[in-house]
């Protein structure tokens, strides 16, 4: 990159690091050159004055012009580093990406979160955030942080009607809390924790239609099978393994298959050809890495089902399936250079000012994940589809505003 | 702004567009910038900031070798000539004394050894701060070696970009506890904590905390460290500062201290502020509780907010930071860029929109504009995806609209039956039309 190759170019840290030693090298010098004269001074005899003026003169006068050549050496170092630091820096001011903060300021700002009661929300919306992210010490701290630099800030209003966020977080990370012990679960291989909150939601899951519960019998089943992916999977030990091993991440073809006996029955109708699959796993228990369903065991099916859980256990609690924060954020981010560039070409345009109502002038371009709300714009008009005006469809299957449909009749 | 027209099919004239027109022409080069202009544009601060403080810090090393270890020099070449002085001028036998030489000696040492340890001071924030420099431009690095927008690690980088808005933001609020604490966590290498300016926003506070308690020393001391940079600026925050400490003076009716006050600090800046020293000067007629209209606001306690307004202010520009918190600045934009008026509407919310959520984005999203869509974009109600030529948009006899690949999905669990999930009324699968609608 760049910038960064700039930096190393001009040398910058090599520099600072050497004109460090130098300066302290030549200050030492100094010292020592001091300690030398006073040691000197010291060890002279008394009796020998005028030897002693002598002596003392030269040592000293001598030291004059070593702090002289020390300084000296000291400040050629110190030029370096600069030149090499105003390199750098005019690269930095030359790279035109990296907007400057000042330009920034100037930029589109609605002010919409100035007033002191959308900083309280804004506070609420950054609680609910760390909380989501499972970082409940660190929601509480900042409750308590934000609600005193609220108080600090706003100190005439009556703060004791307000209440505690504190019980808030407590209800939201009970929520949380099960689904991070779940994911952590996961993580280390196991599904037992899955399989109890699947078997808790079993109803609700179902009126999703979700396939998340046989997802997890699925994974559970094949973990019986073929053992936990974090223990080596010797081949053709299996069965060795069997009788010895209590620990239940070994492979263990017998209750594999009294579990898929029981687990699978709910599903037989939906699912019939994947469990035809995974009973013809059998075939290779002793070899799942060369079977055609090596796949359905990897460890991306293990993340890929974390995946699922998360997407569902946020469906069922009617929450967005990634924190709100993190997506207007990024949004947000790549929002920023259209928008900048929007107001510096309004700022030229003598003076047209940002409104606050209606609409942004320009699209500004959006993942598809990032998509929540259909937009239709009709084809002929190019107006946006409204409650007043709205999409109509006729015979051949195309679609236009109501509008357009009552133009193109008239003709 | 001038309307523009346009001829569309079907013989349509005169339609006025409601968008600025010379958007269009722009809309193209801006999509076709780098696809991680975002986040780069906005990094500016990040890279400037250290390189400020470095400079700070270098400018200080440069004092102390340039004019102190000079003036060093010079004092000991003094001291050397007065020794031969001395020796000529004595003429009682008062020779100069070893004892003399090495007083002058023992001196040298004393203010050199003091002198080294300042060095090593201002040269260990150099260093970390031309550390913290390259740290931050290989975070920089690190995104734009990422493959795509899709992938994991750009994932992860945005958590990590995240995080350090959100300590930005709690720095700037002054919750210091929650920003240093998310820093601990969020950094899986210590790193972290250099893509961070706790520092810098903890020596503000402590600032604007003293300012709060009526004391003007720290800023001041702050003001004497940042003087030429503030003289580059222009400002007048320490004469400010001055006639504040003066007006408290003068509140308490220490008239003697006061005047003393007045010729030693605020006299001398009579060449650029000279009415505001005479306002200050009469002051001393006046009583706390004056009703006289000038004299009144000179006893004002917000004065002492607008002092903390003013530091704050200042402080930002000498630091190259922004006013407003990142956080603001990108929440803004990013809430402007999803909201539609369905966010408000009852019957069209969707769980994974965030505006959606009333009470908290709905609620700072009221003021601000729409988002601008030129294309259609339809969304299924039922699996949440795009509809397009992969997965066309199928209309129901009442009238929904769903994807073809959500209602084939329900069709097929449900023996050919699917249910709107707006109206709950049932149909058969066939009676689904494709509808041309993107």
């Amino acid at each position: 990159m760049e910038l960064l190759n700039e930096y190393d170019k001009a040398q910058v840290q090599e520099k600072q690091t050497r004109s460090t030693g130098v300066t302290l090298e030549q200050i030492d010098l100094v010292l020592q050159q001091l300690q030398e004269a006073r040691a000197a001074l010291i060890g002279l005899d008394d009796s020998t004055e005028d030897e002693l003026v002598v002596v003392a003169k030269e040592k000293v006068s001598r030291l004059a012009e070593g702090l002289g050549h020390a300084q000296a050496k000291a400040m050629a170092a110190t030029k370096d580093l600069h030149g090499a630091v105003a390199k750098y820096a005019k690269a930095l001011d030359k790279d035109k990406k990296l907007k400057s903060a000042a330009d920034i300021d100037d930029m589109w700002n609605p002010r919409v979160l100035d007033h002191p009661d959308a900083r309280r929300t804004l506070h609420t919306a950054v609680i609910q955030h760390l909380v989501r992210e499972g970082r409940f010490g660190l929601a509480r701290t900042f409750a308590a942080e934000g609600a005193k630099a609220d108080r600090d800030r706003d100190r005439e209003r009556d703060w004791s009607a307000d209440s505690d966020s504190g019980s808030g977080i407590e209800g939201q990370q009970g929520q949380f809390a099960e689904m991070y012990a779940v994911l952590a679960g996961l993580r280390a291989f196991d599904v037992a924790p899955a399989e109890a909150w699947v078997a808790r939601n079993a109803v609700a899951l179902a009126a999703v239609d979700s396939p998340l519960a046989f997802a997890v019998a699925r994974l559970a089943f094949l973990k019986l099978l073929f053992g936990s992916p974090s223990t080596p999977n010797n081949n053709g030990n299996s069965d060795n393994h069997n009788s010895n091993n209590n620990n239940n991440n070994a492979p263990n073809r017998a209750a594999a298959l009294a579990y898929a006996q029981t687990a699978f029955a709910p599903f037989k109708i939906a699912h019939l050809k994947d469990i035809q699959k995974l009973m013809c796993c059998f075939a290779y228990s002793n070899n799942i890495a060369q079977s055609p369903y090596k796949a359905l065991y990897s460890h991306d099916a293990w993340s890929d089902l974390a995946h699922i859980f998360t997407r569902d256990f946020c469906l069922l609690l009617h929450l967005p399936p990634e924190s709100p924060l993190q997506t207007c954020v990024s949004v947000g981010v790549n929002a920023l250079p259209t928008i900048i560039k929007m107001s510096s070409i309004l700022k030229d345009q003598s003076g047209l000012e940002w409104s606050t109502h209606g609409e942004l002038p320009v699209e500004i371009p959006l993942l598809d994940r990032q998509r929540f709300h259909s937009i239709f714009a009709c084809p002929v008009s190019k107006e946006l589809g409204t409650k007043e005006n709205p999409p109509m469809m006729m015979v051949c299957g195309h679609v236009v505003c109501k509008e357009s449909l009552l133009r193109l009749g008239k003709g | 702004m001038s309307t523009d027209t346009k001829k569309l099919e079907g013989g349509e004239q005169n339609m006025p567009l409601r968008r600025f027109p010379q958007t269009l022409y722009l809309i193209d080069h801006i999509t076709n910038s780098s696809r991680y202009a975002g986040t780069v544009s906005r990094q500016g601060a990040l890279y400037s900031v250290p390189l400020e403080q470095f400079k700070r810090a270098f400018k200080t090393s440069q004092k102390h070798i340039e004019k102190e270890w000079a003036a060093l020099a010079t004092s000991a070449n003094d001291h050397i000539s007065k020794l031969d002085l001395d020796r000529l001028k004595s003429k009682e036998g008062e020779k100069p004394t070893r004892e003399d030489a090495l007083k002058v000696v023992d001196g040298l040492l004393g203010r050199f050894t003091t002198l080294k340890k300042k060095i090593q001071e201002s040269k260990d924030e150099e260093e970390l701060y031309a550390k913290r420099s390259r740290i931050r431009l290989e975070h920089l690095d690190e995104l734009l070696s990422l493959p795509s927008q899709e992938s994991a690690g750009f994932t992860r980088w945005s958590k990590t970009q995240l995080d350090r808005i959100l300590v930005d933001y709690m720095l700037r609020e002054g919750c210091f506890e929650s920003a240093k604490n998310l820093a601990k966590e969020a950094g899986i290498q210590a790193s972290f904590l250099q893509l961070v300016d706790v520092e810098l926003f903890e020596q503000s506070k402590m600032i604007e905390d003293a300012l709060e308690r009526r004391s003007c020393v720290e800023c001041l001391q702050w003001c004497k460290e940042n003087n030429s940079a503030l003289k580059k600026m222009k400002s007048n925050l320490e004469f400010n500062l001055r006639i504040q400490e003066y007006v408290e003076l003068v509140r308490v009716q220490k008239s003697a201290e006061a005047i003393a006050y007045l010729r030693k600090h605020l006299a001398p800046a009579s060449d650029i502020h000279l009415k505001e020293v005479q306002v200050a000067a009469a002051l001393l007629a006046f009583e706390p509780d004056t009703l006289c209209g000038r004299y009144k606001t000179m006893f004002d306690e917000s004065r002492w907010d607008q002092l903390i307004i003013q530091f704050r202010a200042e402080n930002c520009i000498l630091n190259t930071l922004t006013t407003q918190p990142t956080l603001h600045t990108v929440l803004q934009a990013g809430m402007a860029a999803l909201k539609t008026p369905m966010c408000y509407q009852a019957e069209n919310q969707n769980v994974k929109c965030p505006i959606c959520i009333g009470h908290v984005y709905g609620a700072l999203a009221e003021k601000l504009p729409n988002a601008h869509h030129v294309n259609s974009c339809l969304v299924c109600r039922i699996s949440g995806e795009i509809m397009n030529e992969d997965n066309l948009p199928m209309a129901l006899p009442n009238g929904y609209v769903y994807s073809q690949k959500a209602l084939e999905e329900m069709a097929l669990k449900h023996d050919g039956i699917v249910t709107c999930p707006r109206t709950g009324s049932q149909f058969h699968f066939i009676q689904a039309r494709k509808a041309f609608a993107i």
